[in-house]
Order: structure tokens, then C-alpha cells, then sequence
């Protein structure tokens, strides 16, 4: 596309791409030429005037970062004329810094103190008083000290060209120009700790680290964040043990450097004060510390008398998606051949699974699409509009897609398109925005089909007469005028987004929770499958599906048998396990009488289920937590874990990417990594085997030895993911007979006071433990519930009154907050904090994959009375 | 010739001179020996004996807790733990500083990396104990240290006071933080 220049830079020839700037190609040809407002993310703005360079025939020296290289130029980075120009610059800037460096927690990697090494002239022409702004409060997570800005307003780009946020900008004028808040309020943005970053100099640090490192002490760990499927690279950054900062290297991991709040403020669960450290057992009503042979010799000789007695199939094991694949593929090896039992579950039942499972069937594989292909795609059809706070980085890479490269974005959601001040929303850029009803979902895939292949240019192709009139059976159940009353979508809004989507030449589909973890998520998901296939947008370089993950090891799990549908390396499993909640059914009628958990928490996420009359059953409960969760407090054997930061192994992100996790910090007390612990029952359990039985090694020296048995265990490597194979699959699955269960249609809502409620993600938290966090908890710390401002001038609630919500007979008490991104007629209750407000969803289950289903449900509103 | 060798060897004659010397040092040279408990040597200018922490004229301590002694000590005896102080928001200072007088070489290398003048060489030498324990000093024993051999203290620079007023009206406003709740 681009084609190459040749330019002298200091007498070294040299050979660019065209349009690259200068300051770039100086840095190939090995000269570092001093800048402050330039930074690769981010378009030019050349303000500094520090990267002044001489360009013959040119007569005034060119600021390098906004000069694109061109052909035959001959630059000068160091000659008199440079040095002085950039003398003057920097004498202006240090005129006015103030010199607090041995105070300034920025001080040793500050892009001002570096470059004034090089460049400052010894003596300082002014003799004026220094600028003093008056210290402002910018809130609990971000320090402001505006004396030290250098105003290059990097950090009001950045907020602005990537995060999409604008929470930044630049008050008043001349010298006294600072960055802030407009009307100097406090900062309520999406903290994702960017500006933070990108600073040059200590005017932007982070609170919560504030003072307590110096840049040369911290031991640097590049790992990989735990709190989404989006595997960021994370570097934590630790003194004696302790995890005092993190950061991500600009352009490093599927991330590119880019964090989110909770990759950036979230560390504070690692050393939190209530972690485990030592395993625990239970005598009676009381807990017992105990060693660590101790623990495991009679959580063994339980689960062996258990065995002996009831048989193998009488075990069953969940594992979190949070483990690492080594940890994954150990677990089930100890349930499957360890044991002996099919029972292995994780926590993708929760959602995730269906994702896996539905595109495995059609397509083979689930790596259909990476961040690069999201990132350079035209079209984008998202069904995730809470992707900027479940997945902000790779929400991050759609709006680069939107915003840089100018692509289509069609959202399928049930979010208005506005947003709330401050923070981004993929509504808000989308060009078709298909603002549909809570739970429409599966009739708004339909309609897209519909629209599809009603559209005759757009329809043709070589699909197989069988697999097009399957489909086209499915969706002709609706008219148009049926899907326009169930989804609130007109048709020509349909074929509009149907014909976009259709007529990509690279088109990327993205589904998050709201598909795979609400009703009917395992059609919907071969639906949208369907749609993929005959808009031609899968199979093509370019072009895939993308399923968004909530757990960070989610796709790892199922890939490495972390279910009873696979073993490991999706082969196809044998016998019938029980999934998580055909588990707890199987306890509640005696079938099972020992529980392996590994992380997972069953009396919080399936609340509405007698889980703890079935857990109360059991002989043996072994729980394996970091915390001493509700779970953990009613088990027999409890077994302290480490958390990411403190072991060594693999995460497989959702794109399919393995990453390796690394050991920041050694663990807290006697905890133990998972591996060891399934390494130490492995051995006990095989010692005590009876002769006969063949025993299976768990003697490992690490994580790679297990790594190394996984390569040479899995058939064939990992499945293949070429666009050719892909096709294949297709080609076959075309062929065969596909029975989809017929859309559901949502009722309508009967009076005002009714609202449809759903539970989910908040950007400022993940699952259980950010909320240990206290740098996430200070942004979010108690359940409220979002309420749209008109329904709460309805009803006559003011922001933070407390509402009652109401379902059958049960009722939760809530603070509300409005929020302009919710519909009006629908609340959104985030997950972490309140057990109560999930036991007034129902819970439904997939009739495929089992998954459950309990974060959507119809609640009455009413106003707290004050007796 | 001979003879003189003779009647020396005869007459112990290299003794007697040895022994002239020897009565010379007893009964007529002042003696050398210092009564080093009872009596001290001046110390010549510069000195370099245990590094101590200087205060203010207002008592208040100089150290902001930079760790740049730290990262100068050639024989890491120094830990700087950097924190906020819990009187006054937003201030820097050294929540713990400890020096380990044991494996200190006295090159006196943290003084002159020190930003704002905190850490002095002291003439104090007297470091013999027979609990290896207590030569490891933390920071309110180099500043009672540096009360003893420093009483003329530096004035406070205005730039400070200026910022001082600023924390004290910062505190007076509040500012809570992510971190108070982290160590509470």
C-alpha cells in the first residue's frame, strides 16, 4: 500500500515507510531526538516544539513529530542550530518546573529530567518567581499536581483519541494552562489509569501508590491481568513482596499498553488482609488450622472412603476459569484419572461454554477473529453494548476501529445511545444502532437474518439448498411486524444494518455476555453463526467472531477439559458428567457425596437454587479459595490458593492467545499454588490407590513439566483455525440437519411500575475479588441500582433514595443512580456486591449446555416509605 | 679499629644506648599514649563518623523520604521506606529509615546525594558494643544523634512554607483517598 522513502538523518541513510514522522524514522536511524507531546498512540499535535529538527532547504527548523519523512530529505537532529532551539524550549519549561524531583513520585523515569540532562543550558535567563497553582482535591485515585505540568496535553489526547472518555481537558490559558475537569470538579471518569501513564512528567501520578516506591526499587513482572478474557499484559511492579504499583509498556501484549481500571488500580486483592494462609479443616461448628500433610492425608482418606463406598462417579470437581490451563488440565486429570469420576465442571457453565460450544459445532474452532482483525475491520456488529465496561481493552479496539480507521459500527443492545458524562459507550459511535428491548436478543438475530436474506444481492451465494432453507425455515416463523412489537425494530432499520453488515469487505462479529449469558444463549449463538456465514463474513481474512469473556481463562478451561462435555484439547468426552448444576442436583439427591471447588462459589452465583441444602448433604466439601468464601465457610477441608500474581503458568485469553502468567510475588503465608495442592492430592490419592489400579503420576517439577505434558497429551496440537479449514467445517456442517428451537417472545411490560431488570458487570469491578481491591472499591463499593432519570422523575426518586425492588415475594432495598445509558423501563443492578438481588431473578436453564440462567427478570418498583 | 669493636662488644655498649633511649621516653619525653576513655583527640575537620538526620530550626525533620541515599550507598546499608505522612496529606517523608552502622563504609556518599541537606557525617566513632543489634539505627535514633552533634539548625527555606500552608489547608479540607481505607 504505502510505499518507501530514503532520507539522509544525520548523514545515515536511511529507508522509511511514507507518511512516517520524522522523530520515527530518527529513532530507526538510531538518533533519540527529545520530545514531550509526542507519543505514538496519539495523532501530532506538535505543541512542545521540543523535537525541532534542521531540514535542508527547509528555512526554519520542522518539529519532527508532525513532518512525515519524504523522499530525499536530509535532516539534522544534532546540529548547533537544534541544540539551541532546543535549549530555548527547554529553559522555558524548566523555568517554570518546579524542583521537587526527590518528592515527585515520577521522579527516575520522567521524560524531563532525562531529556533536561541532554539538553538543558546550566544556567536558567529568568529570574522571575516560578507559576504556583493552588492545589486542587482530583479525587481518590488520580493526584493532580499541576506545578510540574509541561502542558503537552498527551493526557487530554489520549482521553479523548483512545479511551473515547473526554473526562480531560485544558482550562485557562497561557502559563497558568492546566489540565482538569471542566469547572475544576473532581474527576469522576473511567480511571483506567491512562493519563497516569502517559504523563512525561509527575503532574498526573497515581494516588494509591502515592510515595510509596521510587522507580529503580520495584521488581518488574510482566503477567497477565485475571480480571477479564481480554489478556492484558500487566507489569506489577513489587517491593519486599508487595505489590505497590502496576503498568503496562507501551506497545507490549494484546493490549498494546492500554489498561482499564482494574488492570490499573485493582492489585489491592493480592496482599489483602483476609487472604487464606493456611489450610483449615472442620471439627464439629469450628474451623481448624492444620498443616498442610494434615489437610491433605484427610481430605484423601475422605475422598478414598467415599470412593470405596459409593464408587467413583460419587465425586464431581469445579474449577474457576481464573486457574491457569496447568492448573485446569491437573484438576480434571485428578478428577478423571486420578478418581475416576466424569464429573468436571468450571465456571464457564456460567455463560461462557455456550460460546465455545455453539462455534465449535459450526466451525470447528472458536479463534475466528483477533484484536488485529477487530482493529482493521470495516463493519463491526457488536450484540455487547456493556463491552466498554466488561471488556474495556478490547472496547478499546473497536473504537480504534470506529474512531482511527473509520469503520461501521452496528450495536445491537439494549442501551440507549447516550452515554453518562465521562464515560464511553459503543452506542454512542455506532452509525446503525439497533436500540432493541431487554431480552429481544434472539428475535433481533432473526430479524437480521431475516433482512439478510430477503436482500436478493446480498443473499446469493454458494450455500448448500439445505443448510438456506433450514435457516430460512427458522426465521420465517416472524413477520417483520412481529419482530418490530417484540424488539422494537423496524425492518428497514434491519435490512439497513443487514445490508452493511453483508457488504463488508472485512466484517467482525463481537458478542459478550448479553448472548451467551441470558436465555436462549446457546442458539443464539449458532444463530448469530448462521448470520456470520451468510454474510459471508467468516472464513475470509479479516473477517470472524469474536466472543467476549468475562473469566480470564475462560477459553483455556474448555481447552483444556475443564468441562464434562471435552477433554482435553476439545476432544470429544466420553460418559456423561454432570455440569455444575446437574452437580448440585446430583448432591441434593445423594448421588454425589464429595465436592472438589476449586475458586468457584456456588451459594453466591446460584443463589436461587437449594445450594445449600445440596452443598449441607454432602460427606466431603474441599474448597480451594484465596478467601474464605460463603462456600469455603461451610466446607470440610479448606486448602488457601495463591492468586495470579504469585504463580507461574498459562492464560488463554479469548482470542485463543496463551500467554504466560509469571510469579511477582512469593505466596502470602502457607498458601500454596493450585498446582502444588492438585500435585500433593494427585500423590496421596495414587499412594493409597489400591493395587491393581494403575496409578497416574503427579510428580512435577513445575509448570512447564505439566505444559509439556499437555503439548504431548492434546491430539494434534490445538485444532487448527486457517480460513480454509474453517470453510470446511462449514462446508460440512451445511449439510446436515439443524434444529433450532423457535425464539421466545418477551411479554410486554403491564404497567409503569413495572421494570426489567438485569444484573451484570460494572467497569470498576470483576466477579468477587476486585471488590477486595480497595483502590476499585473506592469508585464502586455497595450494590446500587441504575434507574434512566426519566423514569426516576417518574417516580419521583432523587439520586442515592433508596427503592424498593419487588419480585413474588421477595424484595431488595437499593440506592438509585441514574444513568442515561439504561433504557427507561430497565434497571441494571451490578453483580459483586448484593447476594439478595439475584434471588428475585428466576433461574432458567439451557436446554444444550445447562448454562444458567439468572441475571434477567421483571421487578416492581416502589419509593422507600419513611415511617 | 679492631679494638674499638672490641672494648663496644666488651662494654654492651649497643645496650646502653638502647637503654639510654628508653630512659630518655621514661623519665624526660612527655608521654604519647592518650587515656582515650578519660581523654579524647580532637577530630580534624570533615570527619566522616555514623551518618545522622538533621532537622529545621522548627524542628521538624529534613528527611523527604527520596531514597536517593539508597540508591547512592556503595554497601546497601541504607532502607528508605517512602510514605505519605499521617499528619500532613500530600507530604513526603521517610516512614522508615534504617542504617545499618554495621555494614556502613562512613564514604559519606549519602550526604552529598542527600536533595535537601538531611543526612550529615557526625564525628561520633563510638560505636563498640556487645549487642551487634543495636548498631542497626532506625530514624529517630540518627535524629537524636543529629540533635547532639548539630544544634545549629538550617532555617526552614520559604519555598517550604508556602507549601506547608498549602498542606494545612488541605488537611483542614480532607482528603480521603483510596489508600487511608487500603491501611486502615
Amino acid at each position: 500500500m504505502a510505499g518507501f522513502v530514503h532520507l539522509t538523518i544525520d548523514g545515515q541513510g536511511i529507508e522509511v515507510e511514507s507518511g512516517t514522522p520524522l522523530i520515527e524514522a530518527a529513532k530507526q536511524a538510531g538518533a533519540e531526538i527529545a520530545h514531550f507531546c509526542y507519543h505514538p498512540k496519539l495523532k501530532p499535535d506538535a505543541n512542545c516544539r521540543m523535537c525541532l529538527v534542521e531540514i535542508e532547504k527547509m528555512p526554519k527548523l520542522q518539529t519532527s513529530c508532525s513532518t512525515p519523512a519524504a523522499e530525499g530529505m536530509v535532516v539534522h537532529t544534532a546540529s548547533n542550530r537544534v541544540k539551541q532551539a532546543q535549549e530555548g524550549v527547554m529553559s522555558f519549561l524548566l523555568g517554570n518546573h518546579p524542583l521537587d524531583c526527590p518528592e515527585c513520585d515520577q521522579g527516575g523515569e520522567c521524560q524531563l529530567q532525562d531529556f533536561a540532562h541532554q539538553h538543558s543550558p546550566t544556567l536558567s535567563p529568568f529570574s522571575e518567581e516560578k507559576r504556583v497553582f493552588d492545589k486542587e482535591y482530583f479525587g481518590p485515585l488520580i493526584e493532580k499536581e499541576m506545578n510540574r505540568c509541561v502542558s503537552c496535553l498527551r493526557c487530554v489526547r489520549y482521553c479523548d483519541e483512545v479511551l473515547d472518555v473526554n473526562a480531560l481537558g485544558s482550562i485557562d490559558r497561557g502559563t497558568m494552562t492546566q489540565i482538569g475537569g471542566f469547572a475544576h470538579h473532581e474527576l469522576d471518569c473511567e480511571f483506567c489509569g491512562g493519563c497516569i501513564q502517559i504523563c512525561p512528567v509527575g503532574a498526573l501520578t497515581s494516588r494509591l501508590s502515592m510515595y510509596d516506591y521510587r522507580p529503580w526499587q520495584v521488581k518488574k513482572t510482566e503477567t497477565i491481568c485475571n480480571y477479564c478474557g481480554d489478556g492484558c499484559e500487566l507489569t506489577l511492579e513489587s517491593i519486599n513482596n508487595t505489590v505497590v504499583r502496576t503498568s503496562s509498556k507501551l506497545g507490549t501484549g494484546r493490549n498494546t499498553g492500554d489498561l482499564c481500571v482494574r488492570g490499573f488500580f485493582g492489585y489491592g486483592a493480592i496482599g489483602h488482609k483476609d487472604r487464606l494462609t493456611r489450610p483449615m479443616i472442620r471439627r464439629g461448628n469450628h474451623r481448624l488450622q492444620i498443616t498442610w500433610k494434615g489437610a491433605v492425608e484427610s481430605a484423601v482418606a475422605a475422598l478414598k472412603k467415599i470412593v470405596e463406598t459409593h464408587g467413583p462417579g460419587s465425586v464431581g470437581g469445579v474449577i474457576s476459569a481464573h486457574c491457569t490451563n496447568e492448573e485446569i488440565y491437573l484438576f480434571q486429570k485428578l478428577l478423571r484419572q486420578g478418581i475416576g469420576t466424569p464429573h468436571v465442571d468450571s465456571s464457564t457453565r456460567y455463560g461462557y461454554v455456550n460460546a465455545i460450544t455453539g462455534l465449535h459445532k459450526v466451525f470447528g474452532t472458536t479463534r475466528l477473529a483477533r484484536y488485529e482483525d477487530v482493529v482493521g475491520a470495516d463493519v463491526l456488529l457488536v450484540f455487547a453494548g456493556e463491552m466498554t465496561e466488561t471488556n474495556p481493552i478490547a472496547a478499546l479496539k473497536v473504537k480504534e476501529a470506529v474512531r482511527k480507521h473509520n469503520a461501521t459500527l452496528i450495536a445491537v443492545d439494549a442501551y440507549t445511545k447516550q452515554s453518562d458524562p465521562f464515560r464511553s459507550h459503543l452506542p454512542r459511535l455506532a452509525k446503525y444502532h439497533l436500540q432493541i428491548l431487554q431480552g429481544a436478543e434472539s428475535l433481533a438475530i432473526v430479524g437480521l437474518t431475516k433482512a439478510l436474506l430477503e436482500n436478493p444481492v446480498l443473499s446469493e451465494g454458494d450455500f448448500s439448498p439445505l443448510f438456506l432453507e433450514q435457516v430460512t425455515k427458522s426465521v420465517a416463523l416472524f413477520s417483520f411486524e412481529e419482530i418490530h412489537a417484540a424488539t422494537g425494530i423496524s425492518q428497514e432499520a434491519f435490512s439497513q444494518a443487514a445490508a452493511a453488515y453483508a457488504g463488508a469487505t472485512r466484517g467482525v462479529l463481537i458478542f459478550g455476555r448479553a448472548i451467551t449469558g441470558s436465555e436462549e444463549g446457546y442458539i443464539n449463538v449458532v444463530r448469530l453463526a448462521h448470520l456470520a456465514i451468510l454474510a459471508k463474513q467468516v472464513g475470509r481474512p479479516g473477517t470472524g467472531i469474536l466472543a467476549l469473556a468475562s473469566e480470564n481463562n475462560a477459553y483455556g478451561a474448555i481447552a483444556m477439559g475443564g468441562l464434562p462435555e471435552y477433554l482435553p484439547g476439545f476432544s470429544p468426552a466420553n460418559g456423561a458428567g454432570y455440569t455444575l448444576p446437574g452437580m448440585l442436583d446430583a448432591c441434593e439427591r445423594g448421588e454425589i457425596k464429595a465436592l472438589y471447588l476449586v475458586g468457584e462459589n456456588p451459594l453466591r452465583s446460584l443463589p436461587q437454587k437449594n445450594v445449600q441444602a445440596a452443598l449441607s448433604k454432602l460427606d466431603l466439601l474441599i474448597c480451594q479459595d484465596l478467601f474464605l468464601s460463603e462456600t469455603a465457610a461451610i466446607a470440610h477441608v479448606v486448602f488457601p490458593a495463591v492468586s495470579f500474581a504469585e504463580k507461574e503458568g498459562r492464560f488463554t485469553n479469548q482470542e485463543g492467545e496463551v500467554q504466560r502468567v509469571r510469579k511477582a510475588v512469593e505466596p502470602v503465608g502457607n498458601a500454596k499454588t493450585d498446582l502444588e495442592i492438585f500435585s500433593m492430592m494427585g500423590a496421596a490419592i495414587a499412594s493409597s490407590s489400591a493395587a491393581g489400579v494403575p496409578a497416574v503420576s503427579f510428580d512435577y517439577a513445575n509448570s512447564e513439566a505439566v505444559w509439556r505434558e499437555i503439548m504431548a497429551t492434546v491430539p494434534d496440537g490445538f485444532h487448527t483455525d486457517s480460513a480454509e479449514a474453517v470453510s470446511q467445517h462449514v462446508a460440512v456442517y451445511a449439510q446436515q440437519a439443524i434444529e433450532l428451537a423457535p425464539p421466545v417472545v418477551i411479554s410486554k411490560r403491564r404497567n409503569p411500575d413495572e421494570f426489567d431488570l438485569q444484573v451484570g458487570q460494572a467497569l470498576f469491578h470483576s466477579g468477587r475479588m476486585s471488590t477486595y481491591a480497595s483502590g476499585l472499591t473506592t469508585l464502586l463499593s455497595s450494590a446500587i441500582v441504575l434507574m434512566h432519570p426519566s423514569d426516576s422523575d417518574r417516580m419521583g426518586v432523587e439520586e442515592g433514595e433508596q427503592v424498593t425492588l419487588r419480585a413474588g415475594s421477595g424484595t431488595v432495598c437499593l440506592p438509585v443512580k441514574t444513568s442515561l445509558k439504561v433504557q427507561p423501563g430497565t434497571l441494571f443492578v451490578p453483580e459483586h456486591f448484593s447476594l439478595d438481588v439475584k434471588r428475585l431473578l428466576p433461574l432458567a436453564f439451557d436446554p444444550t449446555t445447562g448454562v444458567p440462567y439468572s441475571t434477567r427478570g421483571r421487578v416492581t418498583v416502589s419509593k422507600q416509605k419513611i415511617s | 679499629m679492631n679494638l674499638v669493636k672490641w672494648s663496644k662488644w666488651v662494654f654492651f655498649s649497643e645496650i646502653v644506648k638502647g637503654l639510654g633511649v628508653t630512659v630518655k621516653h621514661l623519665f624526660f619525653a612527655k608521654p604519647v599514649t592518650e587515656q582515650y576513655p578519660h581523654q579524647k583527640r580532637t577530630l580534624p575537620e570533615g570527619y566522616r563518623g555514623v551518618i545522622v538526620h538533621l532537622r529545621y530550626d522548627d524542628l521538624t525533620e529534613k528527611c523527604v523520604g527520596c531514597s536517593l541515599c539508597e540508591a547512592a550507598c556503595p554497601s546497601h546499608c541504607i532502607t528508605v521506606v517512602s510514605g505519605e505522612d499521617p499528619h500532613m496529606p500530600q507530604r513526603r517523608i521517610a516512614k522508615e529509615y534504617i542504617l545499618d552502622v554495621t555494614k556502613c563504609v562512613f564514604c559519606g556518599f549519602c550526604v552529598q546525594a542527600c536533595p535537601v541537606d538531611a543526612l550529615a557525617s557526625s564525628p561520633e566513632y563510638e560505636m563498640a558494643t556487645g549487642n551487634k543489634r543495636s548498631l542497626i539505627m532506625d530514624k529517630e535514633a540518627m535524629l537524636a544523634l543529629g540533635d547532639r552533634y548539630f544544634p545549629v539548625r538550617q532555617k526552614r527555606p520559604k519555598y517550604l512554607d508556602e507549601r506547608l500552608a498549602l498542606f494545612k489547608k488541605m488537611q483542614r479540607i480532607g482528603f480521603p483517598t483510596a489508600k487511608q481505607e487500603q491501611q486502615a
